[in-house]
């Protein structure tokens, strides 16, 4: 009784405080109800309130009741440890709807549904497809609301696993990547755990160790990042990563041990590699060391090692020995076409190879400066990546561009531009201050498109923090994005 | 230029060396044809230094017509070594999804 | 019977020829009449009747409405031919089926048999909806199966044929009624392979009537004073006569005689009739029309020549009845020094080459019900090649009933000379071995095989006969393919040259978002052409993959890998696969010649010429010659379009297809010299940009900054050494926002920022507004308030138009 009351009066409460708070927002801000930090905090205040009422009055009411207020005051945790490892179907979603109720929280549907599924899947009861697709149906709320203060973390990892369920992996991937690097205000912890775990189990499954190593420099900080990265860079053979203690240490640590257990025998197990062999110089050398290194797991050679074989096939191509080799083979075959030429398109397959090798490696802590052909390869792979990432900025929404209702899209769109200047920055980041250079206005750009006029908060707040994070102090527009930030905040 | 396309070397493909003249070039081609048109099931298959490889007709016309271009040819020439040793390939690990509680459909 | 029969056909744009081989004689086919030659000329009478061949030639000129001829150059086109006569409305196709059903029934005539399967011969640079129709073509005629080969690989498996063995590089010179091709043939030990080929889709025997004809209507117009116009349709007849009686002084002036008079009665040219004309026609004087033509093919070879480094022939083999030309020979002989292909008909060296073609791909003129009556003994399938180079090839087989109980297998040549060894059969019970041959010649070898008993007996197929001779690697793709991009580039798959078959599979992204309620379809466009811009190549395909057919919807950039595939006689299929959704299309649109009306491209035409003059005064100022020397050329066939646009306007539809094709080689041609200018004025932009950018980083940029822009200079520099635009107008931008948020930190910059914007106030949108601000700008300023005078100018930079990015078109294509 006082409880449904009190919900009524926090209810007018919050009503109130956003209208007011809308109205003062400033030039630009959308007239939304509800602003987010407004939310987060009522809600906050509710848990509060009823664990303050659980305590003091724990020696008046009945152990029912005061279990009640408990469960009401810590819904996380008794999701967390009791509903999901148990695993009933529906009950979870249930439970969820009612704890996160739409005045006081955020997302309760994307919530619920994101609980559901982690439920489901953990026995693997009714996840068949027809089932599944009333789940996207549901979550398919992005799109008829005018704001979108119901779309969260937990909603976009519910939406990442429906993707995943269905096959579409690499979108999965995307989202759940997007969701891992939320900022904590707009995203649950639970959420973004869950999509750092999924994350790194997935390329541990199909054997990507090193995209292990790399999606576990970022990220929420949990054990579970420090195990996996340990045994996977173990596992490549890194060489620094060689101390059994520290990785047995770090899977004490790490959740679900039982299930870990397999990879950290497999981690223990690993033999150091072998130092690439380097002996002698000229081409068929060159070609040794080239395959010795290509027939190597992905990630498994190190940065200076490609250089030092990239430094070996300069050599090659200053000594003109293909030239020659090229000459005699064309007199053998008693043919007419023009060595120079060849020996070009020759180099230009030894800069792809290099690029290819290079890719899944890791920046070298210290680095050394690179030899000729070796920044030709980066300067390839880059030039792909970043005329990717310019067309799709370039195509991005902005200005006086008609609004959609569809926000799927523009989520799945700015998952793509991260997975972008996510491979950049952490392939190649000694060059990722072109990422500001080159598309930084326009995302700038289409973050106010977004909060002025397609009202999708989150994913302004969103792009303005990524922005945030990768201007440099003396641009002009630093304070225009430290303003958008705090707005969508 | 990754361990796929080195794979595809016109040379592995016809199980020739750098060495091979064009009349052997041609008649080893044309009996793979002949072969894979039969059915032969010791010929759908052939070493890499990456591993097996599928073979089929197209891929076998194709490392013909390369090999009969002296300037691929040459090209090709560059790329064949004689090496030892087998690849490695990093196996995944099973179990990842279970760590996660996932025992749903797992991707692909 | 048991010689095989090959039927190779020519179907030539004025001449059609066929001939058989039986494995060791190639056998030309006849007419009624005893000739070689079928003209490709069909008549349909008001009966209906149709005819075929010289009958219907004679009436080419009595009759024009009813009889067609050359109807090869317009295969693959919308359009159809009017038959007044009859009331009737036919296809080239449908024409050439006719032509083809005449051959068939000559063959039947020699032989006894009425052919199912054949190979026929189509040019060179034939297009993909040409090939198409031309099996279309031989569907209507009744061939069960037919395969086509490139004219001059035809030309060039006839002439290695003929010829003894010794190496070297041949040019096949094919100058046909209405093509010209030519290529560059290499061989070695009996393997012939096509290193390059290039050609002129309209250079042809008609071309140089058509010089005559043009030559006679200058003479007759001083003469009788009646101007005759080719853009004239009531003067239509007047020409075509004016063509029969051209072509006919110029055989016979190739043939014997030094001089002829032309002599035409009764000439009608709208209002006006000419009653006789008697216009004598000199060697020396036809010599001199066809000259600028023979030119125009030298250089084609020249090109040729010059893009496979080939600096010396060995031999030049002719092919096609224009070849006969004296003056041709001579200037051949003149320009490239090599003796010409002897015992060699022209007329019908593709019909030979065609029908030794179909020996080499095992292709029976008969049904395959037609064949060897069925023998007794255990069956074996043997796969071997019917025609090789290679005296000692592979056999290769398998005994298909393992219940025969077959042990071993043997081949015996028929002439005892050679007897193989027994081959036994693996577990899977397949056999190869090595055979001999005898050299050029047809080999035949009986068929033993050894049971588990040890009994021998004779197998079935109880012979088999192979031939040595040539065979000929597969002739390369005769245009770039690839698939055109949304930003106007094109992903190129096959380049030109690449060998055939040939397949590729690369990934590409969507981008835009479809879903499956919109009423759209995603559009991937298939070009063929050697041009880096899409709009400027030819669409000849379009996988259509339609948004009602998606499971659900696709995001911007998601994966779409898209296979091309061109299999060895030319045709192209194509598949897209959606990973995300697992669906797989593959229906591929083809696309027929668009027609254009010739209003539309002599406004092209003066497009062009403008472009042209300017880039010419550029080129001469800075003293390229090769820029000038290229614009030339493209003077003189604009010069050709102009012409043929008369005609098409006159009613020529054949013109106005030239005049398309040549426009776009035209559009080509200048974006060539334009992206060759480009160059140098990138690179000289790039150094003036960073020429200032280092003047104000050094006066206002901070440590970030400098080492920005000499980290862009480094790129710049190796972006340079490779070549690759793309980088550089990406440092380009970068070093401009270095130089600009510089500049910005210099206190006099907004003052002149204002002044800049103050002086061009009439190009604002809305001038009043920004008559305001200066105003409020000039007070800031006065005051020394630097924040108002930078938030001032800001506001007014808005009003400025910008300039849009236009992107040209790419057959809306939706991919990148």
């Amino acid at each position: 009784m006082y409880g449904l009351i009190a919900l009524l009066a926090v209810r007018a409460a919050v009503y109130a405080m956003g209208k007011r708070t809308g109205q003062t927002g400033g030039g630009g801000a959308p007239p939304s109800e509800y602003k987010p930090s407004v939310v987060r905090f009522t809600g906050l205040a509710v848990r509060a309130a009823f664990l303050v009422a659980a305590w003091a009055l724990r020696r008046d009411i009945a152990i029912e009741w005061l279990t009640a207020c408990i469960v009401c005051g810590l819904p996380g945790l008794v999701v967390e440890l009791l509903l999901i490892p148990a695993g009933i179907p529906h009950l979870t979603y249930y439970f969820t709807r009612s704890m996160y109720p739409f005045a006081i929280f955020g997302e309760p549907k994307g919530r619920a549904i994101f609980n559901e599924l982690r439920a489901r899947l953990r026995r693997g009861w009714l996840l068949d497809p027809e089932r599944i697709a009333r789940f996207g149906r549901d979550l398919v709320v992005f799109n008829n609301f005018g704001n979108d203060r119901t779309v969260g973390a937990a909603s976009l990892a519910a939406r990442a696993q429906l993707d995943a369920l269905s096959g579409d992996a690499e979108h999965a991937r995307e989202l759940f990547a997007l969701v891992q690097a939320m900022d904590w205000r707009h995203g649950s912890r639970a959420a973004r755990i869950y999509s750092q775990a999924w994350l790194l189990n997935d390329a541990a499954r199909r054997g990507a160790f090193h995209e292990v190593v790399r999606l576990s420099t970022h990220g929420p900080h949990t054990a579970r990042r420090w195990f996996m990265r340990a045994s996977a860079r173990r596992i490549l053979g890194c060489q620094a990563a060689f101390q059994d203690s520290k990785l047995v240490g770090s899977w004490l640590f790490s959740p679900a041990r039982r299930h870990t257990f397999g990879l950290l025998r497999r981690a223990l197990g690993t033999e150091p590699r072998p130092v690439p062999s380097r002996v002698g110089t000229g081409m068929a050398a060159a070609k040794r060391l080239s395959f010795e290194l290509m027939r190597l797991p992905k990630g498994a050679a190190t940065r200076n090692e490609i250089a030092e074989l990239a430094r070996i096939w300069q050599a090659v191509f200053d000594s003109g020995e293909l030239r020659q080799r090229l000459t005699e083979r064309k007199q053998a075959l008693a043919a007419s076409f023009e060595p120079e030429s060849v020996a070009a398109r020759f180099e230009r397959q030894i800069v792809a190879m290099l690029g290819e090798l290079v890719i899944p490696t890791a920046p070298p802590r210290d680095p050394e400066p690179y030899p000729l052909l070796l920044l030709s390869a980066m300067d390839r792979i880059q030039g792909d990546w970043f005329s990717e990432l310019e067309a799709l900025c370039r195509g991005l929404p902005r200005g006086n561009a008609n609004t959609t209702d569809d926000l799927e899209q523009h989520w799945r769109t700015w998952g793509r531009v991260r997975h972008l200047t996510g491979l950049l920055s952490d392939v190649l980041p000694e060059r990722a201050d072109w990422i500001f250079a080159s598309v930084g206005v326009q995302v700038l750009n289409h973050g106010s498109w977004l909060y002025n006029r397609e009202r999708a908060q989150t994913l302004a707040h969103d792009v303005f923090y990524f922005l945030l994070r990768i201007t440099p102090e003396s641009d002009v527009n630093r304070e225009t994005i430290v303003k958008n930030c705090r707005l969508s905040t | 230029m990754n361990d796929e396309e080195l794979a595809n070397n016109p040379f592995l493909v016809l199980e020739l060396t750098a060495e091979a003249t064009r009349a052997e070039v041609e008649r080893a081609g044309q009996k793979l044809l002949a072969q894979l048109a039969i059915g032969v099931s010791s010929v759908k298959s052939y070493q890499t230094p990456f591993g097996a490889r599928p073979r089929d007709e197209s891929k076998v016309r194709m490392a013909l017509s390369a090999l009969r271009d002296p300037e691929q040819r040459v090209l090709h020439e560059l790329w064949l070594s004689d090496l030892e040793g087998d690849p490695q390939v990093l196996l995944g690990w099973p179990s990842a999804f279970a760590s996660i509680g996932w025992r749903g459909p797992c991707t692909g | 019977m048991e010689r095989p029969l090959y039927l190779g056909i020519d179907l030539g744009t004025t001449n059609s020829a066929a001939c058989i081989f039986d494995g060791e004689q190639l056998q030309s086919v006849r007419t009624a009449t005893g000739e070689t030659l079928t003209p490709s000329v069909v008549r349909i009478d008001a009966r209906g009747n149709v005819s075929v061949g010289a009958r219907a030639f004679r009436f080419l000129q009595k009759d024009s409405d009813n009889t067609r001829g050359e109807f090869k150059r317009l295969m693959g086109s919308k359009n159809r031919y009017r038959f007044p006569a009859a009331n009737l409305e036919r296809s080239p196709e449908e024409l050439a089926a006719e032509v083809l059903v005449s051959l068939q029934k000559d063959v039947e005539a020699q032989l006894g048999m009425r052919p199912r399967r054949a190979v026929v011969a189509v040019p060179a640079l034939f297009e993909l909806p040409q090939i198409k129709a031309t099996s279309e073509a031989a569907r209507l005629a009744g061939f069960e199966r037919i395969e086509t080969i490139q004219e001059p690989v035809a030309s060039a498996l006839a002439s290695g044929w003929a010829a003894d063995e010794s190496p070297g590089a041949w040019l096949v010179y094919d100058l046909g009624g209405g093509t010209f091709d030519v290529s560059l043939l290499e061989t070695q030990d009996g393997l012939l392979r096509i290193a390059g080929h290039d050609g002129d889709n309209f250079l042809g025997g008609r071309d140089f009537d058509l010089a005559v004809v043009d030559w006679l209507i200058a003479r007759i117009a001083e003469s009788c004073g009646v101007s005759i116009m080719r853009s004239e349709p009531s003067h239509a007849s007047a020409i075509a006569k004016l063509k029969v009686a051209a072509e006919e002084a110029k055989i016979e002036l190739s043939r014997a005689a030094n001089e002829t008079i032309i002599v035409m009665e009764a000439l009608r040219v709208g209002e006006h009739e000419i009653d006789l004309i008697e216009q004598p026609l000199t060697r020396a004087e036809l010599e001199k029309i066809s000259e600028p033509l023979i030119d125009r093919s030298v250089r084609v070879c020249e090109r040729l020549m010059r893009s496979q480094g080939v600096r010396q022939l060995d031999r030049i083999v002719l092919v096609g009845g224009p070849t006969m030309m004296p003056a041709l020979r001579r200037r051949l002989e003149q320009a490239f020094g090599a003796p010409f292909g002897s015992g060699l008909d022209p007329m019908l060296l593709v019909a030979q080459g065609a029908a030794l073609f179909a020996a080499t791909a095992g292709l029976d003129a008969r049904a395959a019900t037609q064949s060897a009556p069925p023998a007794t003994g255990p069956r074996l399938w043997l796969q071997y090649p019917a025609m090789t180079p290679d005296t000692s090839p592979f056999v290769v087989g398998r005994a298909l009933d393992p219940t025969d109980g077959v042990k071993a297998v043997r081949f015996s040549r028929d002439d005892s000379e050679w007897q193989g060894e027994w081959l036994t059969l693996d577990g899977e019970q397949s056999f190869a071995g090595m055979m001999a041959l005898k050299r050029r010649a047809s080999s035949t070898f009986g068929v033993e095989v050894k049971l588990v008993d040890d009994r021998v007996v004779t197998a079935n197929p109880a012979k088999v006969t192979l031939v040595h001779g040539v065979s000929i690697g597969e002739p390369p793709l005769a245009r770039t393919i690839g698939v055109a991009r949304a930003d106007d580039g094109v992903a190129v798959y096959f380049e030109r040259g690449s060998p055939l078959p040939i397949r590729k599979t690369f990934t590409h992204r969507t981008v835009e978002n479809v879903s499956p309620t919109a009423d759209y379809a995603l559009r991937v466009p298939i070009v063929q052409g050697d041009f880096p811009f899409a709009h400027l190549c030819r669409l000849v395909g379009v996988i259509e993959i339609a948004a009602a057919s998606l499971k659900s919807p696709l995001p911007a950039g998601s994966i779409i890998e898209l296979t091309l595939e061109v299999d060895r006689g030319g045709a192209l299929s194509a598949k897209a696969f959606l990973p995300a959704q697992d669906l797989v299309f593959e229906r591929v649109e083809q696309l027929l010649a668009p027609a254009t009306s010739p209003e539309k491209m002599l406004a092209l035409v003066a497009e062009l010429e403008q472009r042209a003059a300017g880039l010419r005064g550029k080129a001469f100022r800075e003293g390229a010659r090769r820029a000038v020397s290229t614009l030339a050329d493209f003077e003189a066939t604009i010069a050709t379009v102009r012409t043929d646009l008369d005609a098409a306007r006159g009613g020529d539809q054949d013109a106005a297809e030239k005049a398309r094709r040549a426009l776009i080689e035209c559009d080509g041609v200048l974006a060539d010299v334009e992206a060759a200018n480009a160059w140098p004025e990138l690179s000289a932009r790039v150094y003036e940009e960073h020429t200032h950018a280092s003047h104000w980083v050094a006066h206002y940029g901070n440590e970030q900054e400098k080492r920005a822009l000499s980290h862009c200079m480094d790129l710049v520099e190796r972006a340079l050494r490779s070549r690759s635009t793309g980088e550089i107008e990406r440092q380009l931008r970068a070093m401009t926002r270095i130089r600009l948020a510089a500049y910005f930190r210099d206190p006099a910059s907004w003052s002149r920022s204002l002044d800049f914007a103050a002086s061009d106030i009439q190009r604002a949108t809305d001038p009043v507004k920004a008559q305001a601000l200066v105003h409020q700008g000039r007070k800031a300023e006065l005051a020394g308030n630097r924040a108002e005078l930078e938030r001032v100018v800001r506001q007014l930079w808005q009003l400025y138009p910008v300039d849009q990015e236009e992107r040209g078109l790419s057959f809306n294509s939706g991919v990148r």
